[in-house]
């Protein structure tokens, strides 16, 4: 089960850092799901799996789960990596603000449009895998 | 062990205050307490950038070492419940059970009570509000004085002073301003004369909080850990007071004790408590009593004392939302350096301009909750929502809007048997608002958004945190001159005994929008004060 949650952090944090995260977020990772104890259902542990073995999927898993409306297993999964990562003194600064040029609002505006064609697809992505026989 | 001349239940806001009267009286006082006391690891006494991008541990206090801190309430409710704050409601389910499919309180056992998270607001009540809430304007001006002195707080003399400091004169100046606050200050100047025409004024927030050294407490040093830690103990917290209290020979203070019920015999008052460590019953005994165990809780106490299961007693909440706003002009900025989490700005709705059934909204920035906190409230993937949020948050603010409150027939609690419950009881609450009075929220609200429009500070949307999320409540055993029973004299005595007080908000007849700590501060000392007359 460790190792499954080492894989885990490993592919969260990668998708959202645009890196390998730290060894030490990995291991934080590992113990507070280890310590959070949560159950997950049949449904959840197919999305997860699949997750897992199609990592470049994750953007669109997590857009998908961001309009479904709950906090799936898996999206509250690679939410306490997000955390876990904005606590890493070598991570601080991709979390706090940052002084922007004027023109910014623009990338801001392609990347809201892009999210919502990315949740667009995640949602009809998230649809099949759970639905799978 | 010669007998105490009081007991003291209860180590929060009024229970503190109580306790440091009775003991400048020169009497004897035992507090009784669960007191649970945080574990977390030792914030280092640095800013909030610095810690960020320096210290290893942060997680600890920023996520808590299990992380208890992530899955944590949203941003407008119980957010401030950081891990360092945690004790503040740990085994407050077990313990002090409620059962409620309506109404969600926030109870503490915490050594400091709510006064833990305390927002440090330190708002009066108007005269008519006092009177209104069987409280003695006369009284409660000279007792909001001694109260501002023990504590130290700081504010501005504006034009929302009447809203805000009321009598009190002895204050230091309030802490500086984010620019947050700066840029709905500028705003508010501009168009001042239009929004008081609509009844608004903007004002600063008086704050238990020191921006000069006072009484070996030191200054606010600016670093915005407010919800982590209070270095130099700059924000008053109850155990402030405690702690100096301890120091004391004629206070004792007995911790894990839960205070289940009471009764007067032979001239004195036995306190039977829980002990929460050793699981047995322990008895106390003084020769007068003062609960101090918030609304709820002291309310518990009675029920229990007079055995009266499934009596019904009042109970009041000022109703709240939030409403996050955002500045335009502030986006896109780097994060600030000399900041503050705390309330700097309040917005007043007073139509009729008489300082009576006045809304109230705190304005807060928003920096070191987090950006993850944020983050997950928008419907999108984690990535991208962390490059708009990241972008956007420093033109964040949150506006937290309470509204007065008064009893009905829909708003009450009882205590009901539960074999399954420690204490053999759980309470039980219903809170419903009428129509007429969703329908005055509604209309007070749409006002406060149209006025944040003007101050350039748009709201995005309401957010209902469900009823109890004020952490505000009052009204369970209410001042009455008639001795019915569960009811308070004007002096905070229980009527039906000769030597039972309730030093907190249990006595308040109506529930001001305004936030009520300053005022169960100054009611404690009172009933400290009405408790000593007639020793």
């Amino acid at each position: 089960m460790s190792k499954d949650l080492s894989i885990q952090a490993l592919i969260f944090g990668r998708y959202l850092l645009k890196k390998v995260p730290s060894k030490k977020s990995q291991d934080l990772y590992v113990h507070i799901i280890q310590a959070s104890d949560v159950a997950i259902t049949a449904k959840e542990l197919r999305l997860l799996s699949f997750t897992v073995r199609h990592p470049r999927l994750v953007g669109f898993i997590d857009s998908g789960l961001a309009i479904s409306g709950s906090m799936s297993e898996v999206r509250r999964r690679i939410y306490v990596m997000l955390a876990v990562l904005e606590c890493q003194p070598e991570y601080a600064d991709k979390f706090l603000a940052k002084d922007q040029p004027w023109w910014y609002v623009f990338y801001i505006l392609y990347v809201g449009l892009r999210s919502a064609i990315k949740a667009t697809l995640g949602f009809i992505l998230v649809k099949m895998v759970v639905s799978w026989p | 062990m010669a007998l105490a001349d009081y007991i003291v239940v209860g180590s929060g806001c009024s229970g503190a205050m109580a306790a440091q009267t009775l003991i400048e009286a020169g009497k004897s006082v035992v507090m009784l307490d669960v007191g649970n006391e945080g574990t977390t690891a030792e914030v280092p006494d640095k800013d909030f950038l610095s810690i960020r991008r320096q210290e290893k541990d942060q997680y600890r206090y920023f996520i808590g070492k299990d992380g208890e801190g992530i899955a944590g309430e949203s941003i407008g409710k119980g957010a401030q419940v950081t891990p360092p704050r945690m004790h503040m409601v740990s085994h407050s389910d077990e313990l002090s059970p409620i059962r409620s499919e309506n109404f969600s309180p926030v109870q503490s056992l915490g050594y400091g009570g709510l006064g833990i998270g305390w927002g440090l607001q330190c708002w009066t009540y108007s005269d008519s509000e006092l009177k209104e809430a069987g409280l003695n304007p006369q009284k409660m001006q000279a007792a909001y004085q001694t109260v501002a002195e023990r504590i130290g707080i700081s504010g501005t003399n504006d034009e929302a002073a009447h809203y805000t400091l009321g009598p009190v004169t002895n204050y230091q100046p309030s802490p500086d301003m984010d620019r947050n606050h700066q840029a709905i200050s500028k705003q508010y100047e501009g168009k001042k004369a239009g929004l008081k025409k609509k009844g608004f004024t903007l004002g600063r927030t008086p704050l238990a909080l020191l921006t000069e050294d006072f009484k070996g407490r030191k200054k606010y040093r600016y670093h915005d850990m407010d919800y982590y830690a209070n270095p130099g103990l700059s924000a008053w917290r109850p155990w402030v007071t405690v702690n100096e209290l301890r120091r004391n020979p004629h206070f004792i203070y007995i911790a894990n004790m839960l205070t289940l019920s009471f009764k007067e015999i032979n001239g004195m008052v036995e306190v039977t408590c829980f002990d929460t460590v050793k699981k047995v019953e322990v008895v106390h005994k003084a020769r007068k009593l003062i609960l101090a165990a918030s609304a709820l809780n002291s309310a518990r106490i009675v029920l229990r004392s007079r055995a009266a299961y499934d009596t019904k007693l009042p109970l009041l909440c000022n109703p709240y939302t939030y409403i996050p706003c955002l500045q335009p002009s502030l986006f896109g900025k780097g994060p600030e350096a000399h900041k503050l989490g705390y309330a700097q700005l309040s917005l007043f709705l007073d139509e009729d301009h008489s300082n009576f059934d006045v809304s109230v909204a705190s304005l807060y920035s928003y920096q070191s909750l987090m950006l993850f906190r944020i983050v997950q409230q928008a419907p999108l993937n984690f990535v991208d929502a962390k490059s708009i949020m990241r972008y956007l948050s420093t033109g964040l603010v949150i506006m937290g809007v309470h509204h007065p409150d008064r009893s009905s027939a829909k708003k009450y609690l009882s205590l009901t048997r539960d074999k399954a419950a420690v204490t053999g009881d759980v309470l039980t609450l219903e809170y419903s608002l009428n129509q007429k009075e969703k329908a005055e929220i509604k209309r007070r609200e749409n006002k406060f958004v149209k006025a944040m429009r003007q101050l350039r500070a748009y709201p995005l949307k309401r957010i209902d945190p469900g009823n109890g999320a004020s952490i505000h409540y009052a009204g369970t055993l209410p001042f009455s001159s008639s001795k019915k029973d569960f009811s308070l004299s004007p002096a905070g005595r229980l009527h039906g005994t000769r030597s039972v007080y309730v030093a907190d908000s249990s006595g308040f007849t109506y529930l001001p929008a305004r936030g009520l700590t300053f005022t169960l501060l100054a009611n404690a000392h009172l009933t400290a004060v009405e408790a000593l007359k007639h020793d």
